[in-house]
């Protein structure tokens, strides 16, 4: 018999701190960089753990040298809005490299970029650009919501052989949950957080709890299938789709702006399936932040991005 | 460098007739610095390209067979058909790959010499940059890391004058790449790049002191570019006169050791002739090992998922 893992409460940030670490300690060629390394990493790693200067291209840039020489290198960009700077490295080589090379080479290398609003950073420090590192052929991208996913994707993309961008939702830093011992949760697979009948709520990132609690909050009208594709590049696209097939509508929850987004894929990808689409009982929804960058006031912020309340309300206004 | 050049002027024979595809950017001219720097470069070492990078492919021993059949976009070339000219790799060689885009393979260098290092190495990394290149961020980043780390890389910048289509004088502020290297703490030499042997001095100089102690050394290689920047149907603007193009074309690298190797009886003439002979069959063979060799299938690469 084997018994169940363990489980340690702990929050989201600490899960993937810990991450980083116990795959450092188990694969020699792990090896991290970035312009702020907990000092307990330097201190047990040395050399393998890294303090860079305020270089994106470059350090961007070494982790693909590191990645190309056969090291897994994980790059902790600290705001996604810096990695911007880093464009060139990530998408015209992290990403292309294998398959320009005609696959002689892989680059297992893992981006950390926290993102997305919620602190009042104001709008170069609020972004959700996911949809962006999505387009990307050759990128993974991954968006946990919970201590357990993020320590599992983080896992996984550790151990993958190409390189994985890690959105990691600000505003989740501190939620708190168990995360079992070695947990591993494979690149490409969605979780139904919690089971329905009425209506598929696709919640991506930081809007996976405000989906669980809206889900709760109508608990005794509407029954709501939250979806989570965890993976929003490759996107689970069977499991989406045969919850719509089940519930017959879709709501897609995302503190990202609708337009070009990871939110539109999932009902392009719903809608242009003849099958799903004969399922559907209701136009799909959108729940997605207004097209606008994120103010720094505070209740124009909350404005701006979506809530609860618009979960309840586009959910409400789907089964009427 | 015979090879170098009867390769790419093959090359852009092949492009200009329409029987290859896309562009190349023609080496031609420059040889003295990938024969130079290459003969240095030992089993082990590791070696990125820029955008002009078939003499230094050659230079790291990369099959010509492989590379004309990349250029022709067949199964049989070093990538399988899937970069084409900018992209030529061959791990197995130690080339870690030619770059599209400016400056870029820098950082990938040092971050292979970043391995190295970790890995305890007597190894070297070959960073070959164009004097374009100085005007990219990311190639300054890269030298301040690698002197901060003390990263066995050996920068070599060819300096040929043009970025793309523009002088340099245009484009840069001060006159030479080695004082970039300079405010970075990194030691280095100017060297005229048409002289081969001299080339190969420094970069000896350069390896055994980055073999030795670690730190990373920079060799600026004053080349001439005798070609466009890239063989397009349109002409780029080229600012030198035919009498600057007369002129680089008599610093040939090629017959400036062919002269020497006469004068000091180590070839007679009708050796350099042979060698010269061998290096054409050399590129014919090639280009009937690309024609012969299959089209690749999207199936069978990256091309075709897991995206």
């Amino acid at each position: 018999m084997v018994s169940e893992p363990t489980a340690k409460t702990m929050s989201y940030a600490a899960a993937l701190e810990t991450v980083v670490a116990e795959e450092m300690r188990q694969d020699p060629s792990v090896c991290m960089l970035g312009t702020m390394v907990p000092p307990a990493l330097a201190a047990e790693f040395g050399p393998r753990a890294r303090v860079t200067p305020i270089s994106e291209p470059a350090v961007t840039g070494l982790a693909v040298g590191l990645a190309q020489t056969g090291k897994r290198p994980v790059v902790y960009w600290r705001n996604i809005t810096f990695a911007f700077n880093a464009f060139d490295q990530v998408i015209n080589h992290a990403a292309k490299l294998r398959s320009m090379s005609g696959d002689q080479v892989r680059v297992p290398a893992v981006f950390r970029a926290p993102c997305g609003g919620g602190h009042g950073l104001a709008a170069q420090h609020s972004q959700s650009p996911y949809s962006i590192y999505a387009h990307i052929a050759g990128l993974k991208v991954v968006v946990p919501s919970s201590p357990a996913d993020a320590a599992g994707l983080l896992r996984a993309a550790i151990r993958h052989d190409d390189p994985v961008v890690c959105f990691e939702p600000v505003r989740l830093a501190d939620a708190a949950g168990p995360v079992p011992q070695g947990h591993l949760v494979p690149l490409g697979e969605a979780e139904v957080k919690r089971e329905g009948s009425d209506v598929t709520l696709v919640a991506v990132g930081s809007m996976v709890p405000l989906a669980l609690e809206a889900a709760e909050e109508l608990s005794g009208d509407v029954s709501i299938e939250v979806v989570d594709p965890r993976t929003v590049s490759p996107l689970d696209v069977t499991t989406i789709r045969a919850s719509v097939r089940r519930t017959g509508r879709i709501v897609v929850a995302d503190e990202a702006p609708a337009m070009c987004s990871v939110a539109a894929e999932v009902v392009a990808l719903v809608t242009e399936d003849s099958e799903t689409f004969s399922a559907l009982r209701a136009a799909p929804a959108r729940v997605c932040a207004l097209h606008l960058p994120v103010p720094f006031s505070e209740p124009l912020e909350e404005e701006v991005l979506p809530g609860r309340d618009e979960v309840v309300g586009a959910i409400r206004a789907l089964v009427r | 460098m015979l090879l170098m050049r009867r390769f790419d002027e093959a090359a852009l024979s092949l492009v200009q007739s329409g029987r290859i595809r896309g562009t190349v950017h023609p080496y031609i001219g420059q040889e003295g610095c990938a024969a130079g720097v290459g003969a240095v470069f030992e089993p082990g070492d590791l070696m990125v390209s820029n955008h002009r990078g078939h003499g230094h492919c050659i230079a790291a021993g990369v099959e010509v067979d492989r590379m004309m059949a990349e250029l022709f976009g067949r199964a049989g070339g070093s990538c399988h058909g899937m970069g084409g000219s900018m992209h030529i790799a061959d791990f197995e060689r130690g080339m870690l790959g030619a770059n599209g885009i400016v400056g870029a393979g820098v950082p990938h260098a040092v971050g292979a010499a970043l391995s190295l290092a970790l890995d305890g190495h007597d190894r070297v990394v070959i960073a070959f940059f164009g004097d374009g290149a100085t005007g990219q961020g990311v190639v300054f980043e890269s030298m301040n890391l690698a002197a901060l780390w003390s990263l066995p890389v050996l920068f070599v910048c060819e300096t040929n004058g043009i970025a793309s289509a523009s002088a340099l004088t245009e484009v840069l502020a001060v006159e030479t790449v080695a004082e970039i290297a300079a405010a970075h703490g990194i030691a280095s030499e100017r060297v005229e790049g048409a002289d081969v042997v001299e080339v190969r001095a420094s970069a000896q100089r350069a390896a055994d002191a980055i073999r030795s102690g670690g730190a990373p050394r920079l060799i600026e290689c004053v080349v001439d570019r005798w070609g466009p920047h890239a063989s397009r149907l349109a002409a780029m603007p080229d600012h030198r006169s035919a009498e600057d193009l007369a002129a680089a074309r008599r610093r040939d690298p090629i017959a400036r050791l062919r002269e020497a190797l006469i004068a000091d009886g180590t070839l007679a003439s009708p050796a350099c002739d042979e060698l010269d002979r061998e290096a054409r069959e050399a590129v014919e063979g090639a280009i009937a090992f690309a024609e012969m060799s299959p089209y690749p299938e999207l199936a069978k690469t990256s091309g075709r998922g897991p995206w």
